[in-house]
């Protein structure tokens, strides 16, 4: 028993040493570069594994490993639809070990649509880069009876595709049958990009709402063609597809649906802190990603997950901004996506 | 009556169907209710016939296949003792991790487990010492997969 | 045509790529074998360092692994009856008892040759495929879907004989279960009252592992049982083999197997699940012995492993000619491919055409390879199953926790694993199939899904078509057959005067 006991206690004690060895020493660090050498930092990835967020983020880490001397551990925690991943973020230690790889997409949506499981708040978090900025557009079958918005405003009964009713697809699409005054519905339900493809070539959808690189690969194949961007300008992506406001004319509320569409709710990946890091530490982060974006090896593996050219970057206050300005439109877009579910869905 | 057991367990299929047929029925939405009702419905309905089974059959032991055949001389019956040791065990080690992480669990469950059962403490020791070594091998190493630390140590 | 299988032989056979190809296979094996883990979490990792690779390099690197993966993961099942992947559940239901016969090394050889024929051969029909591929995936459309759902479905019937009522009531919870979580037909959640740990319901990993192994675990330490093997351990090179003859002496068996896993792989989004199960069901079906099923047979080892490597042939095939993944692990592929420059789909197979046949070529090879490793491993590893259970337990009890931690990150899927590991327990005492919940519980909502939509799109007679009413056909007699088989079975005795 009393050797049973000794070696419980030689096992605990070793258990709690060891431990000490990979820990910091007692003494403040003179400054940010100083505190990351030798830490972990924990990225949390609130997508799935293969996902373009999850690769942006795997590179980020790379440089963030070479150039902080820090090790990079990924976690993925996409449950709740990547809400776990996010509120974790939200409600992590400050110190700037614990960053946040999130779809900026379904991260403003969520609140828009006043989540009751999103405990964060947009203005609160700290920001450190949004990349990519992928506008959305309008996707239907390259063969099929709907080749233009003439087309589409001369079906009957129409069905559009989306995956769950307050996703981005849906009220994607739904915000094109509001904009092009068609008469269609939008069967929810569809929840990945390949079967959404899919449904549009056998017929099953006439469409629905994507974004170019999350959906090239579609495109290639002969699933679907884009016919038209949801915003006021061509995207750099497919400079020979129309923006919607030149086909038709748009003003008003309407004007602002498709402004939300192409400032804020564009498809990108957003990389985040909890609140409250310390102020040098998110300099010295913003200082490292401006850098990176100069690199051009850097760029060219972003470019390369993405399946963009020239893919953009916001840094810092730029995404911060752009957060806040959206916080005050919430309620009036939350009012008008609910309505649209309530009238639209199949 | 067959088992006390096997009625029990019939029992809870009821219980489960019930709840999930009124659940179902709140869900709002036809396409929410169809499925989830119509199959709760079906377990209420099995569940009852095989409680009356249970009540009035003569016994004949009946098994599924895809499962060890009982034999129809000896009814297994459940050691509650023995199975009431077996769980804590786990769950001792579940709640264990829970608190302290992988770290200290594992070898500490694997150690204490093994003396439990009577093994030598040298060989406990060792054990638990290359199961420690294994997890952080395999995981923290190998597939840089961060492992619980345990929430006295500030996990979630 | 011939020239581009050379150019693909060449690089696939220079020195680092067959090392790369070999260190990939082992690694992967590794990950089969542990419960919990996957491609899913491998593949990722390497996914910063592929850009430095050349091009060949890289994508040996990422085809091999996840190619061997389920391989490693029969082994697990066999020996401890803890499926190392949710494609291997199956597999326990035969090669576990095996084990317990102390046949665990037949049972290995027998599923280490079905699953490496059955990742070589549909390789070399899928050249040959590839026009067929996008028309198959075409005529699958929403109603098709649900068929072939309903279909897995009704195989639950072939897991369960004796006790109808027994089957059926554990298939049910396995539907029920199914449901929890988020709806995303209609937006709400239903059973997991707001929480957001049941938001996406219960996770496949943590119920796995309950059902089959904590349930055994526990079963064999309520028992008192001192190792898992309770008749004499036939661990010898030449019981390998007896199982690798198994393979040849149901090859037809074996080939029907490999080709409807391989078809199954083909259509995106029916996972692995409905391919292991459709085939133990048909094996089990066409079996002169269904009865022992469950008890033994290799039958029910070779059936499933020969379904899920040729399963993950077909969606390969799918992902590189189409560019539509057909699984979790085939996003990341695509994601490896872009990130080496290559964009899979139709400009592939004829732009790249040798490096297409090499990347074939290359899942056939690392099946071979990963084949004759567990050969060779398989009179080691299956002396696992006669070490004192003392010893397995605590093994198993670790490498599932840590498991389950790799793959979910919550440690309240150990509440998920315990609860599931008594039901298991309790079923497989009272005699209900866990088999048939666990089936419910993988096909159901995704039945929901399939049939909410086609009749969304297609109205109430969705299921008027051609491919649907063939199914329903087959569905029909799949549940008639065990009837069918018993009434001429009794007109044959009465005949013959008995």
């Amino acid at each position: 028993m009393k050797r049973i006991l000794v070696t419980v206690a030689l096992l605990l004690v070793l258990c709690l040493v060891l431990p000490a060895f990979g820990c910091d020493s007692e003494s403040q660090p003179e400054t940010a570069a100083d505190f990351y050498k030798g830490k972990t930092i924990n990225v949390i990835v609130n997508s799935s594994a293969g996902g373009s967020t999850d690769c942006i983020a795997r590179v980020l880490g790379s440089y963030l490993e070479r150039d902080t001397g820090a090790s990079v551990v990924f976690t993925t925690r996409k449950g709740a639809g990547g809400l776990e991943g996010v509120n974790y973020v939200y409600t992590s230690e400050p110190d700037g070990l614990t960053l946040g790889a999130v779809s900026g997409l379904k991260f403003m949506l969520n609140k828009i649509m006043d989540e009751p499981a999103a405990v964060y708040e947009l203005e609160e978090f700290s920001y450190l880069t949004e990349i990519g900025a992928r506008l959305s557009h309008f996707m239907v079958a390259p063969d099929g009876p709907y080749q233009s918005v003439a087309d589409l405003q001369a079906g009957e009964d129409m069905i559009l595709g989306g995956g769950s009713p307050a996703g981005t697809v849906c009220l994607g699409s739904m915000s094109v049958i509001e904009l092009l005054d068609l008469d269609a519905q939008v069967v929810t339900g569809i929840d990945e990009e390949a079967d959404r493809a899919l449904a549009v070539k056998r017929g099953e959808i006439v469409g629905y709402t994507a974004q170019i690189a999350n959906t090239q690969t579609n495109i290639d194949s002969g699933l679907i063609e884009p016919m038209f961007v949801l915003g006021t300008e061509r995207d750099p992506l497919m400079p020979d597809v129309p923006a919607i406001t030149e086909i038709i004319s748009i003003a008003g509320e309407d004007l602002e649906l498709v402004e939300l569409w192409e400032d804020v709710l564009v498809s990108s990946s957003l990389f985040v802190a909890p609140p409250g890091v310390p102020e040098d530490r998110l300099a010295f982060l913003h200082g490292l990603i401006a850098e990176w974006i100069q690199d051009e090896a850097f760029r060219a593996e972003i470019d390369l997950i993405s399946g963009c050219e020239e893919e953009s970057y916001n840094v810092g206050d730029a995404v911060a901004e752009k957060m806040l300005n959206l916080a005050d439109d919430l309620e009036y877009f939350k009012d008008l996506f609910l309505e649209m579910i309530e009238k639209y869905r199949l | 009556m067959r088992t006390k057991g096997g009625l029990w367990i019939a029992v809870f299929f009821l219980i489960i169907g019930l709840y999930g047929l009124i659940q179902s029925l709140t869900f709002g939405y036809w396409e929410a209710v169809a499925l989830p009702a119509a199959v709760s419905g079906v377990m209420v309905l099995m569940a009852t016939v095989e409680i009356g089974k249970e009540l009035y059959s003569s016994g004949k032991g009946e098994t599924t296949s895809g499962e060890l055949k009982l034999r129809r001389d000896k009814r297994e019956e459940i050691d509650f003792r023995r199975l009431g040791l077996v769980v804590g065990w786990v769950a001792a080690f579940m709640l264990c991790i829970y608190l302290f992480g992988f770290r200290i669990s594992v070898p500490l469950y694997a150690f204490a487990y093994l003396k439990w059962r009577g093994r030598h403490w040298l060989i406990a020791a060792v054990f638990a010492l290359v199961m420690l070594g294994f997890i952080y091998g395999a995981f923290e190493f190998g597939l840089k997969v961060s492992l619980f630390q345990g929430i006295v140590f500030g996990a979630r | 045509m011939l020239e581009a299988y050379a150019s693909a032989l060449e690089i696939l056979f220079q020195p680092v790529n067959l090392l790369v190809l070999l260190v990939a296979v082992i690694s992967g094996l590794i990950i089969g074998v542990i419960p919990g883990l996957s491609g899913l979490i491998a593949i990722p990792l390497l996914l910063p360092f592929i850009f430095r690779m050349p091009q060949d390099v890289a994508l040996i690197l990422v085809i091999a692994l996840p190619a061997v993966v389920v391989t490693g993961g029969s082994i697990s099942a066999i020996l401890l009856n803890v499926p190392g992947t949710g494609a291997n559940a199956a597999t326990c239901l035969d090669g576990y008892p095996m084990t317990q016969r102390g046949e665990g090394a037949r049972a290995i050889g027998a599923s280490v040759t079905s699953s490496m024929f059955g990742g070589v051969v549909p390789v070399f029909f899928a050249l040959a495929m590839v026009p067929l591929v996008m028309p198959l995936i075409l005529a699958f459309g929403q109603p098709e879907m649900a068929a072939l759902v309903l279909l897995g479905i009704a195989f639950m019937g072939a897991l369960t004989t004796g006790s109808v009522t027994k089957g059926i009531l554990s298939g049910m919870l396995g539907l029920l279960l199914s449901f929890v979580g988020y709806q995303s037909i209609t937006g709400i959640h239903r059973f997991s009252y707001g929480s957001t740990f049941l938001w996406d319901g219960f996770e496949l990993i943590p119920v796995v592992m309950g059902l089959f192994g904590l349930s055994e675990m526990l079963y064999l330490a309520m028992r008192g049982r001192s190792s898992i093997v309770q008749g004499r351990l036939a661990a010898r090179f030449s019981d390998v083999l007896e199982g690798a003859k198994d393979v040849w002496w149901h090859k037809w068996l074996w080939f029907r197997s490999a080709v409807i896993g391989y078809i199954i792989g083909v259509i995106p989004g029916i996972g692995a699940e409905i391919a292991i199960w459709v085939c133990y069901g048909q094996a089990k079906q066409t079996s002169k012995y269904p009865e022992k099923f469950g008890t033994g047979v290799v039958e029910g080892v070779i059936a499933p492993e020969a379904a899920n490597n040729g399963k993950e042939a077909g969606a390969l095939l799918t992902t590189m000619a189409l560019g539509i993944p057909g699984s979790a692990v085939m996003v990341i592929l695509l994601a490896a491919f872009m990130m080496v420059g290559v964009t899979p789909g139709p400009s592939m197979m004829e732009e790249h055409l040798p490096l297409a046949l090499m990347l074939l070529l290359g899942i056939a090879l690392a099946n071979i390879v990963g084949g004759v490793i567990c050969f060779l491993a398989a009179p080691l590893l299956a002396r696992v199953a006669s070490i004192h259970l003392d010893f397995i337990f605590t093994v198993v009890m670790i490498m599932i926790l840590a498991g389950i931690i790799a793959a979910t990150v919550s440690p309240l899927n150990f509440i998920v694993v315990l609860a599931f590991g008594l039901l298991g327990l309790l079923m497989k005492i009272y005699g209900y199939s866990r088999p048939a919940l666990f089936l419910g519980f993988v096909l159901g909502a995704m039945f929901e899904s399939y049939s909410l939509l086609s009749v969304k799109i297609y109205g109430s007679f969705f299921f008027a078509r051609p491919i649907p009413l063939a199914l329903f056909a087959v569905i029909i007699i799949v549940l008639a057959l065990p009837y069918i088989r018993g009434a001429v079975s009794r007109i044959k005795r009465r005949s013959k005067g008995v």
